[in-house]
């Protein structure tokens, strides 16, 4: 259909256009420039209307929002507010008292986890990996053995009570040894 | 006091912004409305729902359009939902002084013409209406149209040069029927 064909078809108005004028309106230059030459002329006839609300819409409008002001926080709010501040400082003090991570990897680490997570309204930081002890850590319970590291970069000397001798686990290339040693 | 001085007051919370942005818009608001709605009351409903909910969240106007488009979006969405909560409620015949014309006192023919236009307006169909009411009586632009009704602008272009169409036909039939009678 070329552009005149396509006038005259948006000129009757028994037929809705379809897609198709859109979409040529769309790709075609000189078409856009006729339709809007032909809706910028004055409308004949079509004089402006003056009707104005009633006086009693603004007062309508009004109302609401100065009483939004003036309204005093509701109780919830309130309780609300005071609870976030309160979250908010406690999980300051454990992040602060869980201190920098540097060196081995205890189970304080999921603690401050758990706390930022909270904190950040995010259950991305590692929260899957929790098992039911680390849950136990989490609420402060964590018994005292989790905190010796399982790797360390010194060795600390252990003393068995039993043989009241002090020892060390053995070095890698030590246990290596070791274990050619058996083999042999 | 300018849009963007109304607006700064308004997000302020001070009356004073929220009258000027109310004295400026609310007229041609309550026309789209009423244009929409065919019944005062209903218009005014919409209005103050638009505008209530648009003062307090003046603050995520982020000026990408006009503030005016911005209303108009808002009010257009208002008053298409006071429309279908109450459809069954809307009276169809509207008081021609509702939708009143402008004219100068002692003008009767141009008190007629009012009239008529309201009228015509009244017998086409609503989306030719408020399309009318948007481009010639508030002078918003095709684009600010298409942005309003969330459609293309070319799809505006069409729309409104059939509306145009509808309107001079019921125009000009309303002419010949006026020169029957004085003839």
């Amino acid at each position: 259909m070329n552009c005149d064909e396509r006038k005259k078809q948006l000129a009757n108005l028994a037929i809705e256009p379809d897609e198709s004028a859109i979409e040529h309106l769309d790709q075609c230059p000189m078409c856009r420039k006729w339709f809007d030459k032909q809706i910028q002329q004055p409308l004949h006839g079509f004089s402006p209307s003056s009707a104005e609300p009633s006086p009693e819409v603004w007062k309508r409008i009004v109302l609401p929002l100065e009483s939004r002001e003036s309204q005093p926080d509701s109780f919830w709010e309130r309780l609300y507010a005071g609870f976030s501040l309160g979250a908010m400082v406690i999980g300051i003090l454990l992040l602060t008292m869980s201190g920098p991570h540097s060196g081995p990897v205890t189970l304080q680490q999921p603690v401050r986890t758990t706390v930022l997570s909270f904190l950040t309204g995010s259950n991305s930081l590692e929260l899957k990996c929790f098992g039911p002890s680390d849950l136990s850590a989490v609420a402060g319970f964590m018994p005292p053995e989790q905190e010796v590291p399982f790797l360390s970069e010194s060795e600390v000397p252990l003393f068995d009570v039993r043989s009241g001798e002090e020892w060390t686990f053995l070095d890698a290339d030590e246990s290596y040894t070791f274990i050619e040693e058996e083999q042999s | 006091m300018t849009d963007e001085e109304a607006l700064q007051l308004a997000r302020q919370g001070r009356e004073e912004g929220f009258r000027a942005l109310y004295d400026r818009y609310s007229g041609s608001l309550y026309r789209l409305a009423l244009s929409l709605l065919r019944d005062r009351a209903l218009a005014e409903d919409a209005l103050q729902e638009a505008l209530t909910s648009g003062f307090r969240s003046l603050s995520t106007f982020r000026g990408d359009c006009r503030l005016k488009t911005w209303f108009y979006r808002i009010v257009y969405h208002a008053s298409l939902r006071q429309k279908k909560c109450r459809q069954n409620e809307i009276s169809v015949d509207v008081l021609p002084e509702e939708m009143g014309t402008g004219m100068e006192p002692g003008r009767e023919s141009s008190v007629e013409n009012r009239l008529d236009v309201e009228t015509i307006l009244n017998r086409m169909p609503e989306k030719d209406r408020y399309l009318l009411v948007m481009a010639y009586w508030d002078d918003l632009s095709g684009l600010e149209i298409a942005e309003i009704l969330g459609i293309n602008a070319n799809h505006v272009k069409i729309l409104l040069f059939r509306a145009r169409a509808r309107f001079a036909q019921l125009w000009g039939k309303r002419e010949a029927t006026e020169l029957e009678k004085t003839a």
